[in-house]
């Protein structure tokens, strides 16, 4: 890695032996910094201390629950959120500006176009190079995180939204890139990072996400029928709540699907952010 | 016979739990309902049985059809009480069962209404995309194209009027609420409070507003963060940069 300042955090709990990202990132070259992020409720906290040594990083979850709004009075702590808003305290503890939150769950890192721009999706063999750019470029711009694309993005292929080509999405999941100079707080217990995206950026502050990068993620599968889809999409309704509470004048609960009827939620866009318009703009 | 290819794009994850069941089942019972496979001898279902058969050694004939027909397959082996017919069953379904669905590979081959046609539940909570569905490009058949999009607004020549920016009518039939309950004037004051949450703001409108309004009235609206200001264009040139380091890498990785 050319930049020094920065660290990869993994976001685990439960499964110490199935922290698929690190080798995801050894397997792609990645020669940077990696700390495995746990809270202090995870029985399995001495495996990960076993098997990661010091690069395990123990956070105290009732502690950061009290800091941010967890949108409800469960008290069920089972959720990243903790994590991710441990992370910039952390960050600072350990002396390093920009780091990259990841989930535990990665596969593979992957490109979703050529350098001729056509849609594919092959594997990345030195994410120090794009790391570093994606730095590179986080420090130009004022945003508050920037993250690569995940493979549900690319829905319909080539002729999905994010398949046609190398764009810029204002949405941010998964890969946060952040800065302890740009603190920000996840908001709700569940759906936290749209929560977080729609929350943040109506007030002004910017996420992004590319589409030429991605993460690959176990697959889930989520049509094996009986209580495990009506888990899902229950799951899936309760998830989309926490959305329309943090920003109801912009995120409704629509139903989906002509066949299989279910609900989720819809963001009006043009109501959640304000948009970015080009300095020509400004009157001198 | 040529041999038969396995489904560049099968759908189907079979882990290794899966191979050893599938495995196990051609073993004691013998081969069941068989596979599927196209004109080009390419296999349409039946990807992890046709690798472990392979493994056992297993013989293939292949019976052609234009799917007009249903063809049945008859174990004269078996009769209905036996208890290989009985485990062949079990086996059937158990084996389809502990494969799972690639996702990512349906996912990139059907859109949400086709899956949707065949009842096919996907968690689409990722799928907000930080783009309104009217300023969707139509799709172009040109599957090389080397447009880089960033999402920046371009405003509209034309100044909108004030009540086109935002609209109130929820905020207001909250408000009419709270003013003729019997709660105490600072419950009501925090309530009013709190149903400014629902006021609509229209950003596009808001930033053609901005686009058409003088220095003074745009400082102010840059206060309130109404419109965000891509400063010397550092966010489209960037990711220009960006895209080009990583296309750079790309070529590297990839020797093309």
């Amino acid at each position: 890695m050319k930049n020094k300042d920065f660290a990869v955090f993994i976001l685990t709990h439960g499964r110490p032996t199935k922290v698929h990202t690190y080798s995801s990132l050894l397997k792609c070259g990645y020669t940077g910094r990696i700390y495995i992020v746990i809270d202090n409720e995870d029985i399995q906290a001495e495996a990960y201390k076993q098997a990661y040594g010091d690069k395990v990083i123990v956070f105290d979850k009732k502690a950061i629950s009290d800091t941010f709004d967890e949108g409800d009075n469960f008290e069920d702590r089972r959720a990243i959120v903790y994590a991710r808003n441990a992370c910039f305290e952390i960050a600072k503890n350990l002396g390093i500006k920009y780091f990259m939150q990841l989930d535990d769950d990665y596969t593979a890192f992957s490109y979703r176009f050529t350098s001729k721009g056509k849609y594919l999706h092959r594997s990345m063999k030195n994410i120090d190079v794009i790391f570093d750019a994606m730095l590179d470029y986080y420090k130009t711009i004022n945003v508050k995180s920037i993250a690569m694309a995940q493979s549900g993005d690319f829905i319909g292929g080539e002729n999905g939204q994010f398949g046609k080509g190398r764009k810029l999405f204002r949405k941010c999941m998964n890969t946060f890139l952040c800065s302890t100079d740009r603190p920000f707080q996840f908001v709700g217990r569940i759906n936290e990072d749209v929560n977080t995206y729609t929350n943040v950026q109506s007030r002004g502050n910017v996420f992004l996400t590319l589409s030429n990068i991605a993460i690959n993620q176990l697959s889930t599968q989520s049509n094996s029928g009986g209580m495990t889809e009506l888990y899902l999409d229950s799951g899936t309704y309760v998830k989309s709540f926490y959305t329309v509470m943090y920003a109801p004048s912009c995120c409704k609960i629509v139903p989906m699907g002509e066949t299989h009827r279910r609900l989720h939620h819809r963001i009006s866009w043009k109501n959640a952010v304000p948009v970015i318009i080009n300095e020509s703009h400004k009157k001198k | 016979m040529s041999e038969l290819k396995f489904d560049p794009k099968n759908y189907r994850i079979h882990g290794e739990k899966n191979k050893r069941l599938i495995q196990k089942s051609l073993v004691d019972c013998g081969a069941g309902r068989s596979i599927l496979i196209d004109k080009e001898d390419c296999i349409i279902a039946g990807n992890g049985v046709y690798e472990q058969a392979q493994e056992l050694g297993l013989k293939i004939r292949i019976i052609e059809s234009d799917g007009a027909e249903l063809i049945a397959i008859k174990r004269t082996d078996l009769k209905t009480g036996d208890a290989r017919r009985k485990a062949l069953a079990l086996a059937d379904n158990h084996t389809n069962d502990t494969s799972v669905f690639d996702m990512e590979a349906v996912m990139e081959d059907f859109t949400p209404n086709e899956l949707d046609l065949w009842e096919f539940s996907i968690d689409v909570s990722s799928l907000d995309i930080g783009v309104e569905s009217e300023n969707k490009e139509t799709s172009n058949n040109n599957l090389y194209t080397n447009k880089i999009t960033t999402p920046e607004y371009l405003p509209k020549n034309e100044k909108p009027v004030i009540s086109d920016l935002f609209d109130m009518d929820k905020y207001n039939e909250l408000v009419s609420k709270i003013e003729i309950s019997n709660l105490s004037n600072e419950d009501k004051k925090f309530l009013v409070c709190a149903a400014s949450r629902h006021i609509v703001f229209n950003y596009e409108k808001i930033a053609d507003f901005y686009a058409n309004s003088d220095k003074e009235v745009q400082e102010l609206m840059e206060d309130s963060a109404l419109v965000i200001i891509d400063f010397d264009s550092a966010m489209s040139k960037g990711f220009v940069k960006l895209t080009q380091a990583i296309d750079e890498q790309y070529d590297i990785d990839h020797e093309e």
